[in-house]
This record gives structure tokens, C-alpha cells and sequence, in this order.
């Protein structure tokens, strides 16, 4: 057990270290002085000299991301170029933005997708069905700024039922997040329906039935719990790759999270941000792992003794 | 079966839900404000004006910010010691007088007494030579430190061979001089920037690097909050000397969305003014539409900007190195195109300088819309046949790049696009044999002719790298001229030189002037002098509300 942790730790740290590297190597190849960046357009060579001289940018790529990982080993993210605030202090601001879309959009989305993927499964074939297979495939195809964008149209600007941007209270989060559930609410109602269909052809269903067992006993207590063991893997994964679709809700929506955060920086070329916001992703995607076997643990006993 | 119970089961809970939404929806929609509009004649205190940026300003510290958007918020916070008038004249600010040596070298200026910091504290000359001083200092690599660089004694202090600036000087309180290596007539306006407004030492000490989050200035106004990336607010400066200009209570100024956030905002009467981070200042794909509505109409301002768009083409670099293929671009680009598809928010350049400098000439001969006459230059220059350049411009969805390329195939130009980030496009164009040509535009840092032409056609600044002359054009006889106007005292001479300078440029081609926008401004009815300055633009100090 304690080895199985050890080997996990030290890939994750081996994951988190090479996507640094990758991230470092790749900005490091986008033509573009940071210097510029920093002193803004109008600046003169001379200070344009200061600067790479301030910030290293004349050494050597190696040495520069030595010194990287050396300042992360610190806990240091660095400072922007461009605003001068702590990468740290920036993610952490914009966290609590960031989660509580997620939360919220995750709620939204389970909380129909499930009993969408049970009825679904439950009534298999007839029109309530066929016609949820349809709307699910049309969500899947939306692209999320468009969608964003349509939403915040006619919902806010047209028929002014909720606030089109910004935030200042925890409604203001409602469409956005609506927006980023409607993305996913299809594809897993579906993932659910599929599973269920398995599940309710399944010996110990028959049996449950055959015992008397009410259909909603059957469907909500018997059947979806172990229909959800494969999803819980894809809503961890899904969870905490959010930040790409995060992304374009909170820009649309003029968010302040960690999605605006992540589009500044690349717009502005603002490398500790752009650093800070792809390990920030990276940890996340990579806890989400660890959590997704917890959770796996819990809700099945055999794999938590397998583990 | 069972599925009655069971869709009751799921249908209950969905309708409160539904209901709550509804309700919550409704009730959105009841507190959704509307514009209301009503006029005064007397400008009056009070209220906060709503504002939105898409990011955050870069920097409140006058010796880092240099951008548009960070300037127009530093005056708010900062005073220099002249200022302009209503027009591009200077007026007095910190200073009350100020007088010129007789050799042209040493300005003494006299202080407003009584002026004093928003932590308050007098202001004296001495903050002045300190606040120049920073400017200067390599440690902080101020963006405009390369316009204060003429002080006497600026480069001895900046390599470190002096510990002061010799040509900066407090003999009194209230008295500065500053001293010029070489007399400069442009001097003044160079004070107007954001490296010369004054900020007190204790608190720059204080606050070290992030004085930016706790600027001192005697400005108009103070800053409140500043949430990065999401909400700056300023009030009421009770100490600035300008009592008359500080109607407002409040700024608020939202960080975040782009301007289709902004301009649905502003037509859900959320937002006092549309726009304020950038050119033309309504979005274009809404201009029509807002043009047209008789409710908007009346409440667009518009100037011309002292700003104008290139298409640089890199004369070291072949095909460019040959005048004829420069004049046959010229001769391509059908600019009345681009107008039209920038819905006339701009005007056609023929020249360097934009309509608003002073120098700007009615009479210079340059290049119409001709594409037969690009088709026979290019054949003079041995492409009969065609050839193929790569096309720099910025990746936003503008319509210029695309109608660049359309009218150099037209005359056997195949243009690539190479659409790149702002910040590659500026790198890469500055960079010495990288661009063959590409989108480029610079916008004045004060008005005078020096500010374009000897910036980005005097070929003695040019560079490896960091280069603003991004033709990399170098023509000696511009460069005398350049360097005669540069410390002509008398105003009508300097003018004619640089009107010279300007012809031959043009006659040379190194870039094709496309076109110079205007600058707009769309404001909620209750929102009164709004009246766009062509150096600064928006003067928030100066609006009042009446709602």
C-alpha cells in the first residue's frame, strides 16, 4: 500500500516536472520579446536591455529553468511581467470564482443528467428517449463560447432575466454555469443511460424485482450506484480539466477566475501567469486521479481491497 | 410499473426548482436598470461613473505605466508640473510659472504653494528631482526613461558614475530647475508624461514594488480598491489643489469581458460610458447600428486620434530593398476600401503625421489608388511575374490584413498572412531582417512632428533589436533634417523641416500610410462632459452626472 503510494507520488511529481518543462520550453519558442511585454511598446532599446538584464532573459534556456524550478521549490510562482502581482496571489484570488462556477455547474449538471440517464434507461426506446438522445448530441456539438455568448443574449441582454456580466453576488454565477452544465449535462445523461441499460439487465436487478422491490427502490438505490462507478473516473477527470471550458464562460462572462487569468496571460505573453495557470491545471488534473481512486474505494469495496 | 410514482418523484423536485428560477429570473428583470434621460445645464457634484475594461491597467505607478488605458487613470491619481488645456496647449499644473534660460538649457519652475499629496504632505521640488530621478534609474527600467535622458547629467546617474541627476536641481522648496544637455522645444510636453508626475519617497519607500497598489499622487482622485482582475475604485481626493474638476464621487471601474460584454452592459444602462480601453471605442461590428438609433446618436463624441495605422515594409529586407516594389504597394492599396470596412471610423492617411499634429501638410504629394501603375513599377523591378512576402499582422478579427492581401494579389503580390500575438507582432517587427512587412501603428506621446518621424524614420536609432524604426529606413539627407528640427527654436522653421523630412519619406515609401482613426466615445444621457481631448482622451475629473 505505502509502495503503491510512493510509485504514485513520484509520478505525479515526475507528471507536474515534465509539464513545467514543456510549458517553459514551448513559450520559450514563441517568437516574442517579454521585455517589450514589461516596458509596453513605446520603450526604448536601452530599457528593453534593462530588463532582459532584470529578469535573465539573455541566459541560458537551461539555466533559466533551473532557476524556475528552484523559485518553485520555494513556493515561488514569481510575479507578472505585466501587473507586477504574484502569481500566487492571483491564482489564490481567483480560485473562489473559479470553483464556485465549477461546483455549481457540476450540481446543475448531475443533477439532471442522472435522472435524465435513469429515465432514460427506465423508458429505453420511447419518445422521452429518443428525444433526450437528441437534445444530448445537440449540447455535445455547442461550442462553449458560442453558447455562452447566446445564452448571455437572449437570457440577459434581450429578456434581462439574469445579470450578463461580472460578479458581484453568488446569483450572478447561475448563467455561466448554467452554460458550462448544458456542455456536459448531455454526454453524461448519456454515459448514465448506457451504464444503467447494463445494469438493469443485470441477474440481481431481475432478482430485486422478483423480490418486490419498488422501480424506484430499483432504479435510485440498486442499479445507479454501481451504473455511476465508471462515471465518477470521467467526472473526476472532467472536473478538474474544467478549466478549458471555464476558460471561455468566465471571458464571456467576465469572470474573475482562473480562466480570464489563463487568457490574459497568453494574450499579454506574460510567462510566470501562463506558468502559473498550466501547473495550476496540471495539479489539478493530477489530484483529481488521486481523488477519483479515493472515491472509487468508497463506493466499491472490492476495489478498495484490490488497492 | 411503476413509473407514475417514480416520475413524481423526480417531476416535484423540478418544478420548485423551476419555480425558484423563474422567480429569480423575474426578479433580475425588475431590478434591471433602464436609461432614464434628463438634462442640467450646471455641471453638479456627486455620483459614481460605472466604467468596464477588459484587463486590469498594467501599472498605477506613474514610472511603470505608459499605456493608454494606465495613463488615463495616472492623471487621475498623479499631477506632473504642466498639463494640457482644453486643447493640446500646456497649461500650469503643480508649477504656477515657469521660465526659460537664455541659452535655452535651464527651465526654473515655481510651485503652486499649498499643494500636497493625498497622504498630506506638501508637495516640493524636491519629490520632483526624486520622482525624475526613479524615472532615470536602470534599477526600474521605466518605460519613459528614455525621454528624460536630455537632463543634464542623466547619463552619468543612469550608469552609475553619480549618485543625483546634475540637472535637477531644488534650490527652494518651491523652486525647481531642470537643466537640458541641449535645448529642446518639446521639453514641456515631455514633462505631460507619465514618468514626470510626482510621487512622495516616504511612500514609495513604503510600499517598495507595490506602490502600484497603494499610489500616493495629488491628483483628483484616490484609489479605494484595486481587485486585480476585477474591480478598481476611486473617490474624491479632499486635498487636490483641482476642487473644480472633481465632480464625481466615485469611479468604479469593472475589470474583465471584451467590449460586446461592455456594450450590452451599457445599452442595459449598467455602464455610464461604453468603452474606454481602446480605439475606435465602440465596437465596430455595433457601430452601424448605434450610429443609426436616434437614442444613441446624439450621445457618440468623436475626435480624430493623434494616431495612425502602417503597413511597414522592412527596406533591408528583399523585395523591399527596391523603392519601385515600396511604390508599387503604395500604389496597390485602395484605402477608400478600408474606411468603408471600418464603417468610416477612420480617415485615409497620405502621410506620416495624423491630421491632428501640428506640421500635418495638405499639400504632400503622394500615392492614389493606382493598381495598373503598381503592375508597371513591379515589372520595372523585375517581378513582371509576381512574387510572394509574408504579411505580419496582429491575430484579431480586423478586415485590414485580409483587404491588404486581396489588393497585393490584384497586382501580383501574393501576400501569406502570418497572424501573431500583439506582443510577437511588436517583437518581430523591431527585430533587425525578421518582418518583410507588416501592420504597424504608433500613436503620439505628445504633439509634435519629432514624436512620429524621428521615432520610426530616423535612421540613426536604428537598432538590432527593440528597433521602432521598423522600415529600418535610413536616409541621411531625413536624418539632417530630422536632427536640424529636432533644436530649431523658432516654432515656423521647425515645422518646415520636418514637413521636408516627411515628402521624402513619403517619396521613398518605406511604409503605406492606411489610415488614421477617430476615437469615440458613447455615454448614458446623464453623463455630461464627456468631450474627448486629443492627447489624453477620456478626462474622467472633468464628468459630471445628472441622473
Amino acid at each position: 500500500m505505502l509502495h503503491r503510494l510512493l510509485r504514485r507520488l513520484g509520478w505525479s511529481v515526475v507528471t507536474l516536472l515534465g509539464t513545467a518543462f514543456l510549458t517553459f520550453m514551448l513559450l520559450n519558442a514563441v517568437p516574442g520579446d517579454v521585455a517589450r511585454v514589461i516596458a509596453g511598446a513605446k520603450a526604448s532599446p536601452e530599457v528593453i536591455k534593462e530588463i532582459h538584464a532584470k529578469y535573465h532573459l539573455d541566459d541560458p534556456l537551461w539555466q533559466r529553468f533551473f532557476l524556475y524550478l528552484n523559485q518553485l521549490a520555494h513556493g515561488d510562482l514569481g510575479h507578472s511581467y505585466v501587473t507586477d502581482q504574484s502569481v500566487a496571489e492571483a491564482l489564490i484570488t481567483r480560485l473562489p470564482t473559479t470553483a464556485a462556477l465549477s461546483a455549481l455547474a457540476v450540481v446543475m449538471w448531475i443533477a439532471l443528467a442522472v435522472p435524465l440517464g435513469a429515465l432514460t434507461a427506465r423508458f429505453r426506446d420511447s419518445w422521452f428517449d429518443r428525444s433526450t438522445l437528441v437534445v444530448a448530441t445537440l449540447t455535445l456539438s455547442l461550442p462553449a463560447f458560442w453558447l455562452a455568448r447566446m445564452l448571455q443574449y437572449w437570457l440577459g441582454y434581450q429578456w434581462g432575466w439574469f445579470p450578463i456580466g461580472f460578479f458581484r453576488s453568488l446569483g450572478d454565477l447561475l448563467l455561466p454555469a448554467a452554460a458550462l452544465a448544458i456542455l456536459f449535462v448531455g454526454y453524461y445523461a448519456r454515459l448514465i443511460h448506457t451504464n444503467m441499460v447494463d445494469v438493469l439487465e443485470s441477474p440481481y436487478i431481475q432478482a430485486a424485482r422478483a423480490k418486490g422491490l419498488s422501480e424506484t427502490r430499483i432504479l435510485f438505490k440498486h442499479a445507479l450506484r454501481n451504473a455511476m462507478i465508471p462515471v465518477i473516473t470521467i467526472l473526476g477527470m472532467d472536473v478538474a480539466g474544467l478549466l478549458g471550458g471555464v476558460l471561455f464562460i468566465e471571458n464571456v462572462f467576465a469572470l474573475p477566475g482562473i480562466g480570464t487569468l489563463a487568457v490574459q496571460s497568453v494574450f499579454n505573453l506574460d510567462p510566470p501567469v501562463i506558468m502559473g495557470t498550466v501547473l495550476f491545471s496540471a495539479t489539478m488534473v493530477v489530484g483529481a486521479n488521486w481523488l477519483v481512486d479515493l472515491l472509487y474505494g468508497l463506493i466499491d469495496p472490492r476495489i478498495k481491497s484490490a488497492v | 410499473m411503476k413509473a407514475l410514482p417514480l416520475l413524481r418523484t423526480l417531476v416535484f423536485p423540478g418544478a420548485i426548482l423551476g419555480l425558484w428560477l423563474l422567480l429569480l429570473m423575474i426578479g433580475q428583470a425588475a431590478t434591471a436598470p433602464g436609461p432614464a434621460a434628463s438634462s442640467t445645464a450646471q455641471p453638479k457634484r456627486g455620483g459614481t461613473l460605472r466604467l468596464a475594461l477588459p484587463a486590469d491597467v498594467s501599472s498605477l505607478d506613474p514610472a511603470r505605466g505608459f499605456d493608454t488605458i494606465s495613463f488615463q487613470f495616472l492623471l487621475l491619481l498623479y499631477q506632473g508640473l504642466v498639463e494640457y488645456g482644453d486643447g493640446t496647449e500646456l497649461v500650469p499644473a503643480l508649477a504656477t510659472d515657469w521660465h526659460l534660460s537664455p541659452d535655452r538649457r535651464t527651465y526654473t519652475f515655481h510651485l503652486r504653494p499649498g499643494a500636497r499629496f493625498s497622504n498630506g504632505r506638501a508637495v516640493v521640488a524636491a519629490d520632483f528631482v526624486y520622482s525624475l530621478e526613479r524615472t532615470l534609474d536602470p534599477k526600474i527600467a521605466a518605460p519613459t526613461e528614455s525621454y528624460f535622458e536630455e537632463i543634464a547629467g542623466a547619463p552619468e546617474f543612469r550608469a552609475g558614475k553619480s549618485p543625483h541627476v546634475r540637472g535637477l536641481r531644488a534650490p527652494a522648496a518651491e523652486t525647481l530647475e531642470i537643466e537640458l544637455a541641449a535645448p529642446d522645444p518639446t521639453f514641456l510636453f515631455i514633462l505631460t508624461l507619465p514618468g514626470a508626475l510626482v510621487v512622495p519617497p516616504e511612500a514609495v519607500a513604503q510600499f517598495g514594488a507595490n506602490f502600484t497598489a497603494h499610489p500616493v499622487g495629488s491628483g483628483p482622485y484616490m484609489l479605494t480598491e484595486w481587485q486585480r482582475g476585477t474591480v478598481m475604485r476611486f473617490a474624491r481626493n479632499p486635498l487636490s489643489p483641482q476642487t473644480n474638476r472633481q465632480y464625481l464621487d466615485a469611479i468604479e471601474v469593472r475589470v474583465g469581458g471584451d467590449r460586446t460584454l461592455h456594450l450590452m452592459m451599457f445599452e442595459r444602462g449598467e455602464l455610464d460610458i461604453a468603452e474606454v480601453d481602446d480605439f475606435p471605442g465602440i465596437p465596430i461590428p455595433d457601430f452601424l447600428r448605434i450610429e443609426q438609433n436616434p437614442r444613441w446618436h446624439p450621445l457618440i463624441e468623436r475626435i480624430p486620434t493623434g494616431s495612425a495605422n502602417y503597413l511597414s515594409m522592412n527596406t533591408e529586407m528583399p523585395p523591399f530593398d527596391n523603392l519601385k516594389v515600396r511604390q508599387a504597394v503604395n500604389y496597390a492599396i485602395n484605402k477608400e476600401k478600408l474606411i468603408r470596412l471600418l464603417h468610416g471610423m477612420a480617415a485615409t492617411a497620405a502621410g506620416i503625421l495624423p491630421v491632428t499634429m501640428p506640421g500635418f501638410n495638405t499639400n504632400l504629394q503622394s500615392y492614389p489608388y493606382d493598381p495598373a501603375k503598381a503592375r508597371q513599377l513591379l515589372a520595372e523591378a523585375g517581378y513582371a511575374g509576381g512574387l510572394t512576402v509574408e504579411l505580419w499582422c496582429e491575430v484579431d478579427p480586423s478586415p485590414i490584413p485580409a483587404s491588404l492581401q486581396y489588393d497585393l494579389k490584384q497586382v501580383g503580390i501574393n501576400a501569406q498572412l502570418n497572424p501573431v500575438t500583439f506582443p510577437t507582432l511588436l517583437h518581430s517587427q523591431e527585430q533587425r531582417k525578421t518582418a518583410q512587412c507588416c501592420t504597424s501603428a504608433w500613436s503620439q506621446d505628445y504633439p509634435d512632428p519629432g514624436d512620429f518621424l524621428d521615432v520610426m524614420f530616423n535612421g540613426n536609432r536604428i537598432t538590432e533589436s527593440g528597433c521602432q524604426n521598423t522600415s529600418f529606413y535610413n536616409n541621411p539627407r531625413v536624418n539632417e533634417l530630422l536632427a536640424a528640427a529636432a533644436t530649431c527654436p523658432e516654432p515656423a522653421q521647425r515645422l518646415h523641416l520636418y514637413q521636408q523630412a516627411e515628402q521624402i519619406i513619403v517619396t521613398d515609401a518605406p511604409c503605406v500610410p492606411l489610415y488614421q482613426p477617430y476615437s469615440y466615445a458613447l455615454h448614458q444621457p446623464w453623463v455630461h462632459g464627456v468631450t474627448l481631448h486629443p492627447v489624453v482622451y477620456f478626462r474622467f475629473e472633468r464628468m459630471w452626472l445628472d441622473r
